[in-house]
């Protein structure tokens, strides 16, 4: 089982296409708290990607806060591997 | 050639629709230092998402100086881009370092040895006077590229829009890319919002001998494509001379004239060349 030790974050919230993604340790196992204009359509592919990055990397404790600004999914991703990776201190 | 920030997903996503028959992911100076990580990721997973088949793909990774080039290559072989752009290349021993480190990438993965090229990018006095021995230090090598904003600082001069402080690196870029028998690319002109300069700037590095010339803003695509694609009146003077060869070889003459002038062999072989540049373009003759 790998660990989140540290806050990171990593995207731009100012370019289209792309997303902001804080991740933080958690006591409280993995929650995903998701602010996204197309959360009604999306939110549901967008929260089962991010369940899936983190139980690819074996993360029990992580908070992630995702800031979406119409990210596609490679994208979205992307940011999650590179968050995860941060925050574990890899 | 047009230069793409590996940061920005959306021009990323887009870059296969801006015109340019080559993309430069660009890894190293339009990607700070914070986000080397991140930028490798995202450029990883939107071209092995999204199909870019239909543009020439080029990564810059960053320098053999930094910290981040290794790790470059590990993400980036794997998805066999056609070209490496390798940074400040200097020596032949810089270009070997980067190909064997490629070779040990593509052995791990199952590629073919030899599947990724190179394409030094040339930015400093010393990598300009070593062009040559640089374009021969690797089977890999396929052309050579000047970048004038870091050889214009190295000679201690202002880069200007003229360009005269770069005119000895553009002559010398070229007749050593042309003696390897690679080709090579010019720098890009970097005042974005001169629509006019583009074009005085692309005709010249024609005129050099450049095969092409790159860009960071998709504004000077067009005008790049255009410069460097033949003309139709080259295109048809060009299949004139083949016609004439063609005639002249089946009358059994030994010397062959077009409107009053000798065709010998470098016109012939300009000939086949803007031929073979036209087809590849799809331009035929009118």
């Amino acid at each position: 089982m790998n660990k989140i030790i540290k806050m990171a974050q990593v995207g731009n919230v100012d370019q289209n296409a792309d997303c902001v993604i804080v991740i933080e340790p958690s006591e409280n196992g993995n929650e995903i708290l998701l602010e996204s204009l197309v959360k009604a359509q999306y939110g549901d592919a967008i929260i089962a990607s991010a369940q899936d990055e983190l139980k690819k990397y074996d993360i029990t404790n992580a908070k992630l806060t995702i800031t979406d600004r119409g990210a596609i999914d490679c994208v979205l991703r992307a940011r999650l591997e590179a968050v995860i990776k941060r925050g574990m201190g890899v | 050639m047009l230069f793409i920030p590996g940061a920005n997903p959306k021009q990323i996503m887009f870059a296969a629709t801006m015109g340019a028959d080559s993309v430069i992911f660009d890894l190293e100076d339009s990607v700070s230092p914070l986000e080397k990580d991140s930028a490798r990721i995202l450029v990883r997973n939107i071209l092995s998402t999204l199909d870019f088949s239909a543009i020439e793909i080029i990564v810059r990774v960053n320098s053999l100086n930094s910290p981040y080039w290794q790790a470059d290559l590990d993400e980036i072989v794997p998805l066999k881009p056609a070209i490496i752009m390798t940074p400040k290349s200097e020596t032949p021993d810089d270009i070997k370092t980067f190909a064997a480190y490629i070779e040990q990438v593509e052995e791990k993965h199952g590629i073919e040895k030899g599947s990724v090229k190179i394409m030094p990018l040339i930015e400093t006095a010393l990598g300009i006077e070593n062009a040559f021995l640089i374009g021969k230090s690797s089977e890999r090598v396929v052309a050579l590229f000047l970048g004038a904003e870091d050889y214009s600082a190295d000679l201690q001069c202002k880069r200007t829009k003229e360009g005269n402080e770069i005119d000895y690196a553009r002559k010398r870029i070229v007749n050593a890319a042309r003696a390897c028998g690679v080709e090579v690319y010019d720098t890009p002109f970097t005042d974005a919002h001169d629509d006019e300069g583009i074009w005085a700037d692309a005709a010249y590095a024609k005129s050099l001998g450049f095969t092409g010339k790159s860009s960071i803003s998709p504004r000077h695509v067009d005008a790049i494509n255009i410069s460097f694609s033949p003309s139709q009146a080259e295109i048809d003077y060009a299949y004139e001379v083949i016609a004439a060869i063609a005639e002249g070889k089946a009358k059994g003459q030994g010397v062959v004239a077009l409107k009053g002038k000798m065709i010998d062999a470098p016109v012939v072989l300009r000939a086949e060349r803007t031929i073979a540049a036209a087809e590849q373009l799809g331009l035929g003759r009118k």
